[in-house]
């Protein structure tokens, strides 16, 4: 009797091992994901809505919606990188064996991060260009190429700018941007007559 | 005859809209957010199924909670969000999703308390 109860409770088991199921699918692919509340720096543009959407035909669907392309489509549709505040739908409705639509909605405020990065590398290059100026070189470099590494010039990353050096600061209040692409000592003056008070 | 078809079909018409999820950054572009990498994480959520019956509702904003608690960091970058599920029929299972990324630690003053 004991031998058959173990005997239907061993094959319930293998039953269930053999019906068991399992899948891990991939939802969405994404280069910056938060839910905390955090200040991105960059230009804020309008609130703009994405969606991926695809036709149920009889009842046959038409494709696969994807988070991803939805996000994309309001990333195109603002002109930015990121989106804030952004809320996912799902979104579905179908007239039986007719026509219906499936897919998903993204809404969130557009913010376009490049402006920022592009204005604090065009500081930090103008930074530079000062640097190597006051370092008493005597010659103009270009503003992307490291100081020279020898005893009376210090490293490019131990570099520290003097007091009499004024610094420069990025953010809304920060001084008007040089053109550092502007190659010769033009740029060098341009940039003192530009950051010297 | 057509148009009791067709007043049928308008009758069984069916459709939802259901919020998915929340977020305060999302992106699918390369942006520039400045601030400290730290180590890849995982964070999960997940509801058990108790022979047939689930015992909760799973959420893609818990599971993102739970990888910026468990590292410490502002934002997830370079992620991807899963969905998992595995169930012994009529025994037990689970299903939830998992998010997995990169996190970011904000200077101070980019955090808004």
């Amino acid at each position: 009797m004991r031998a058959l109860r173990d005997a239907v409770f061993l094959s319930g088991i293998a039953a269930g091992g053999l019906l068991l199921s399992g899948c891990m699918t991939r939802i969405m692919d994404f280069t910056v994901l938060s839910t905390k509340s955090v200040d991105i720096p960059g230009k804020r543009g309008p609130r703009v809505t994405g969606e991926d959407v695809d036709p149920i035909i009889i009842f046959i669907p038409a494709g696969q919606p994807n988070v991803k392309t939805a996000v994309d489509n309001a990333l195109e549709k603002g002109n930015g990188d990121v989106l804030l505040d952004a809320v996912i739908y799902n979104k579905f409705w179908w007239i039986p064996y007719v026509y219906g639509e499936a897919g998903f909605v993204v809404e969130g405020t557009v913010l376009d991060t490049r402006q920022a990065s592009k204005q604090s590398q065009n500081v930090a290059a103008a930074g530079q260009a000062r640097g190597g100026a006051s370092a008493g070189s005597g010659s103009w470099a270009p503003a992307q190429k490291a100081p020279p590494q020898d005893s009376a010039t210090p490293a490019l990353s131990s570099y520290a700018p003097s007091s009499a050096t004024p610094t420069v600061q990025a953010g809304p209040d920060a001084p008007k941007l040089l053109d550092v692409s502007h190659p010769g000592p033009l740029s060098l003056r341009q940039a003192e007559a530009e950051l010297l008070p | 005859m057509r148009l009791a078809v067709l007043a049928a079909a308008a009758a069984m018409l069916c459709g939802c809209m259901a919020r998915i999820a929340d977020f305060t950054a999302v992106s699918t572009k390369n942006a520039d957010i400045p601030g400290q990498r730290l180590p890849r994480v995982q964070g999960e959520d997940m509801s058990s199924i108790v022979l047939f019956f689930p015992t909760g509702q799973p959420n893609i904003k818990t599971a993102v909670d739970d990888a910026l608690q468990k590292s410490g960091g502002d934002l997830l970058v370079d992620g991807v969000i899963y969905n998992k599920c595995w169930y012994i029929p009529l025994l037990f299972g689970q299903c939830g999703y998992v998010v997995e990324g990169t996190p970011i630690k904000l200077p101070a003053s980019q955090r808004v308390q």
